[in-house]
């Protein structure tokens, strides 16, 4: 006889329902793919960590219970691997006590004298408060109670592949190189040309010459820390180089949400980093060379050519007089 | 009367439906809310650890102290290459320490001033043999004590010219110098800070939908008999 209660638009709002969640759903995915892609970024310019599978030691787990100051409580992780956290939860094989009072403690099969039991897990539990000993999470949502042997990756501190401080040192190595070569020839030269001089000088072993082979010391020296200024340059060239690549490859990611691309582009940065083109222009003359005995060359050239041309104005065969310099 | 009578208890049905429909909603909103107000939280933290981390790397004190070791690692890594000015390599030098990444200061070491000396060759007595022009090695004690003299002040004079160098280059162009230092960290802090900022906005959009999905609508149809017993009612015979 009575009437009929529906919903008018419960198709529309399961609708609703099912792209809100698929939405969330695509959203979590894609948040997971990005971080994907910036590990596989960063692995690809820094290295991949290398890891040494380690037994966990129970003795360092001594976890406690804190009250932060908003009363909320907070389990300290400390001397626990990276992504294990320490949880509390029921004993290892824990059952729901049936009917009767759990007398003699819960099932599980926790040591009783351990100090990570509370003491809750004494005889009378209640059924609404099963007993709760700390355990370990891993990163897989696995439990692993206390004894329970398991290993994890230990960082050794070390990493594989990427961009290593090597490469950059080959880079300056290989600019010295090319340069190196070219001052200590310089030097050659101009030590070389030094010597001439100081020796048509007479002046080899003279204060003079040793003023001058310190200057040339000195010179080989700053243009030497020259070459070594401008490789370091060149090499903070690169690093803003494979820095600028990195970003490209960040970018990239967060445009097609794709590691994969991420990676890929990553990996060919890296193997096709070409450094910003430098200036490997031959040197120019770095050294400056002192002009020695240049001024008496001078004075006995003009002397000798005011002697021809005085003698050339004095009477020919009158007297028998002559000049001497 | 009967029929009346159910359809009122039919109407209070639909409306304790109703009622708890939107119940529910609201129930969902405020966890949508929630959870939505828990991830920006958390990105936010994140966020505000990274940036703090950055301000306290730019900061004075770490700054000071990044180039004071920049000072000393190009001072070494210029004067360590000539025998005049050190070693032919830096002491205790090594590839990583030479054009590796600088590591991130503390902030906390003192900045001791910079001296001309190398900060990590060795002060052997300089050989000035080897500085020598060919022939030079026939001169007298007086001849070698002079430039052996005016070696160490050739020397000197090169390791001043060195560390100023590397003053220079430390506060930007070399490759451990504070404008690489800087790009670094504003880089790093700048990348978590955008990946926070696309987390928030996808997690934001979501809110959104969540948001707009609607309350169940009940409604309540009195039955078509109650209507056509109205009727008989009112006919007057």
């Amino acid at each position: 006889m009575g009437g009929k209660t529906h919903a008018d638009n419960s198709a529309v709002v399961e609708e609703q329902k099912k792209q809100a969640a698929n939405e969330a759903a695509q959203e979590a995915a894609r948040q997971a793919r990005i971080n994907t892609g910036l590990r596989q970024i960063n692995y690809a310019f820094q290295g991949r960590p290398v890891t040494t599978p380690t037994a966990y030691d129970w003795s360092t787990f001594q976890p406690t219970v804190v009250k932060n100051a908003a009363g909320k409580v907070v389990t300290p992780a400390s001397a626990l691997p990276k992504g294990y956290t320490a949880i509390r939860t029921t004993p290892k094989g824990y059952q729901a006590p049936a009917a009767t009072p759990a007398a003699g403690g819960a099932a599980g099969s926790e040591e009783p004298d351990s100090a990570l039991e509370t003491k809750a897990a004494a005889p009378a539990v209640p059924a609404a408060a099963p007993p709760q000993v700390w355990a370990i999470r891993g990163p897989d949502g696995k439990i692993y109670y206390k004894g329970d042997k398991f290993t994890y990756n230990q960082p050794t501190g070390r990493t594989t592949g990427g961009i290593q401080p090597s490469f950059y040192q080959n880079y300056a190595d290989a600019y010295h190189a090319y340069y190196d070569p070219q001052v200590a020839q310089q030097y050659k030269d101009a030590r070389d040309e030094l010597t001439y001089r100081l020796a048509r000088a007479g002046d080899l072993t003279s204060s003079a010459a040793d003023t001058e082979t310190a200057n040339l010391a000195q010179q080989n020296a700053q243009n030497t820390a020259m070459i070594t200024n401008q490789a370091d340059q060149a090499v903070a060239n690169l690093k803003s180089n494979i820095a600028s690549e990195k970003q490209k490859a960040i970018s990239q990611l967060y445009a097609t949400n794709d590691p994969t691309i991420a990676a890929n582009q990553a990996t060919a940065a890296v193997r096709d980093i070409s450094p910003a083109p430098t200036d490997l222009s031959p040197l120019t003359q770095l050294f400056n060379v002192a002009a020695i005995g240049g001024a008496n060359i001078l004075r006995n050239f003009n002397n000798q050519k005011l002697y021809s041309e005085f003698n050339q104005t004095l009477p020919s065969g009158g007297g028998s007089g002559s000049i001497v310099s | 009367m009967a029929s009346q009578a159910a359809d009122a208890f039919g109407e209070m049905g639909a409306q304790q439906k109703q009622k708890q429909a939107y119940d529910d909603w609201m129930r969902q909103q405020d966890a949508n809310r929630a959870a939505e107000n828990a991830k920006e939280q958390a990105n936010t933290a994140i966020a505000t650890g990274a940036l703090n981390q950055t301000i306290r790397q730019v900061g004075g004190p770490a700054q000071q102290a990044q180039l004071t070791a920049e000072q000393a690692r190009l001072s070494a890594l210029l004067q360590g290459r000539d025998p005049l000015t050190g070693s032919t390599m830096p002491a205790g030098g090594t590839v990583s320490s030479k054009y590796g990444v600088p590591a991130p200061s503390t902030g906390n070491a003192a900045a001791p001033a910079l001296s001309d000396q190398p900060a990590a060759t060795s002060n052997k007595p300089i050989d000035t043999s080897q500085f020598q022009l060919s022939g030079q090695a026939q001169g007298d004690p007086q001849f070698q004590a002079d430039l052996a003299a005016k070696i160490n002040a050739a020397s000197q004079v090169a390791r001043s010219r060195m560390a100023a160098l590397a003053n220079l280059g430390a506060y930007g162009g070399s490759s451990g110098g504070l404008d690489r230092y800087t790009t670094d960290i504003f880089q790093r802090s700048g990348n978590v800070i955008d990946r926070i900022n696309d987390f928030d906005r996808g997690n934001l959009a979501v809110y959104n939908t969540e948001q707009n999905v609607n309350p169940i609508q009940y409604s309540y149809t009195p039955s078509p008999i109650t209507g056509i017993l109205k009727s008989f009612g009112s006919v007057k015979l």
